[in-house]
């Protein structure tokens, strides 16, 4: 199966479909198999990054290969003491006078490692600390010499994890490794979070793949086992924990779907920008549409996908009875392996932390707004509404509102009559820290309410799909209370 | 089992919540294309066929190979690089 060049550039021998086919393909093999998936993605991912942020000649010598299936790459970023804290990195980069640089340092947790290529997060000898002064590098692991191929880094390590065996996680040791430096000088960090929003999405599809795979075999098992006479299926609080399970699936993928399809302009347009700096009006236009969905969906799918992945494949391990707990069903092979979605590309909790400081800062940028638009999303200006979904979801939007406005004002404490509508009132970092410990339910609280929108969006143009948005607000109502009743504390 | 065309959500979803009116021009910028696609129906069928192909072979050829991965592990370490499993292999 060629699918390592499903959505590259046929100039190097790629098929050239939309990523969004790519990554539904993507999608496929998450849920036949996620260590599989997560080795996959080592190959078209570090092409595309090749192609947009390296020179030509390497395009043309490692996009070909990588199509063929000879030769893989991997994102070099965890040090053994600092995960998440990429600002505090230790490698480091000195710069020859060939105009290569020598890298000294070492790397953990690095996924396919040794599939040859390697994008590295280093510091320049007496570049700023901090994120200002991380820098890009590329690095091949064989050089070519008289004596034949030598090392230019070592992998020292092959971690053994509690999952996802079947993708190799490594530790690497840069020993003077010979690397070209990406983009310019101390410029590594913006490009690396590019990489980073289209992995974490990736980890939502793979958490759909997971989510998919458990329910699959949840409901091929109570479809034929009977217990008291019936199919499993058919006794009641079965039934009724099978329709909870399947709704958040069938809603998750339709937000997983959408965020796709805007990701596909997003990427593409990114790349015509980088490369031509020439987009039309029109293309301007969906591309800062599409780059502000990407940026809000990412840590909220990354997050969705994962923590749903982990709660509902151990849920099948219980659908299972005994069966569940035993290895000749792969129900807890896909718990185990759902444990890494949790973790990698950002813990779920570094995701609510950027979804809660994305959400503060639209806010704090126009806080007069967002404060009259309290007053103006009341439910009542929603009676002029012809449809049910649209009425339903202002109700459930001016809640979210009203909720969260109430647990902002709680953390801050404005002076209203002074300072509340001040941008500068809001920007003091010391009134973060109050609201910081709420930011996993308002992590969920936006999921939720950005899944019921797109249901909304659809059932307004296909009533049939009406169901599936009553279904999943029967299913997140009771979440929301949680939530709110969370945010009063 | 195929993925895709055993899916009636994956289906629809497909057909009805992919933006295809602004993605397609973003990679095809007439038709009919060079590679022989008269109009968009056509090219949104053949990419729903590859689709279909790769559901049947997830479905059908890479899952059964999860179990034997999960025992085997993707490869193992040989003098400072990683010797890819064959079970891995045969997915590459």
């Amino acid at each position: 199966m060629d699918l390592h060049g499903l959505s590259l550039d046929p100039k190097y021998g790629g098929m050239g479909t939309p990523v969004s086919v790519g990554l539904i393909a993507f999608e496929q093999i998450s849920r036949a198999c996620v260590s599989t998936s997560s080795q996959i993605g080592f190959f078209a991912p570090i092409a595309d990054m090749i192609e947009r942020f390296c020179d030509s000649d390497l395009q043309e010598k490692f996009i070909p290969k990588i199509i063929k299936g000879e030769i893989s790459g991997s994102m070099c970023l965890t040090e053994p003491n600092f995960g998440s804290d990429v600002g505090s990195l230790r490698t480091t980069a000195e710069r020859q006078s060939n105009g290569t640089y020598l890298l000294n340092g070492t790397k953990c947790f690095i996924t396919n490692a040794g599939g040859g290529l390697a994008f590295i997060l280093a510091r320049i000898k007496g570049a700023p600390e901090g994120l200002e002064g991380v820098s890009l590098f590329f690095a091949e692991e064989w050089l070519e010499s008289s004596e034949g191929k030598l090392h230019n880094y070592k992998i020292s390590k092959i971690e053994e994890k509690m999952g996802m065996h079947g993708s190799i996680t490594c530790e690497v040791v840069y020993d003077n490794t010979i690397a070209r430096l990406v983009g310019q000088e101390n410029q590594g960090f913006g490009m690396m979070v590019y990489l980073m929003n289209e992995a974490r999405i990736s980890v939502g599809i793979q958490g759909l793949g997971l989510i998919e795979a458990s329910l699959a075999l949840a409901r091929d098992y109570a479809e034929n086992r009977k217990q008291f006479g019936k199919y499993l299926m058919d006794l009641p609080l079965y039934r009724r924990n099978f329709q909870d399970w399947e709704t958040e699936r069938d809603a998750f993928r339709v937000l997983m779907v959408d965020t796709i399809s805007f990701f596909d302009i997003y990427q593409r347009l990114d790349l015509k920008k980088r490369h031509t700096e020439d987009l039309s009006e029109k293309e301007a236009e969906l591309f800062k549409k599409a780059s502000q969905v990407i940026r809000h969906r990412t840590p909220l799918v990354k997050y969705y996908g994962a923590e749903t992945s982990a709660t509902l494949s151990q849920k099948v391990i219980q659908a299972l009875g005994g069966y569940g707990y035993m290895n000749e069903y792969s129900a807890g092979r896909i718990h185990r392996d759902s444990f890494g979605a949790l973790l990698y590309e950002g813990t779920s909790q570094i995701q609510a932390l950027m979804a809660m400081k994305d959400f503060i800062k639209s806010m704090m940028k126009y806080p007069a707004n967002f404060i009259q638009t309290l007053v103006t999303s009341h439910p009542i200006g929603s009676l002029m509404n012809t449809s049910d979904f649209d009425r339903s979801l202002s109700n459930v939007n001016y809640e979210f509102r009203k909720n969260i406005s109430a647990l902002i004002i709680r953390c801050f404490r404005p002076e209203l009559s002074k300072r509340v509508f001040k941008k500068e009132y809001w920007q003091e970092a010391e009134r973060f820290d109050k609201i910081m410990i709420h930011a996993e339910t308002l992590c969920q609280a936006l999921a939720y309410s950005e899944t019921l929108s797109i249901l909304g969006l659809h059932a307004n143009k296909d009533k049939s799909r009406g169901d599936l948005y009553f279904r999943y607000l029967k299913l997140v109502t009771p979440r929301f209370a949680q939530i709110y009743a969370d945010w009063k504390c | 089992m195929n993925y895709y065309s055993d899916s009636s959500e994956w289906r629809y979803l497909f057909k009805n919540a992919i933006d295809w009116e602004n993605i397609i021009p973003l990679y095809k910028l007439a038709f009919p294309t060079s590679d022989g696609f008269l109009d968009q129906k056509e090219l949104i069928q053949f990419y729903e066929d590859l689709l279909t192909s790769t559901g049947k072979w997830t479905g059908e050829i890479l899952t059964p190979r999860a179990k034997e991965l999960d025992q085997v592990g993707g490869g193992y370490l040989v003098d400072g690089h990683v010797e890819i499993s064959e079970v891995l292999q045969k997915t590459y």
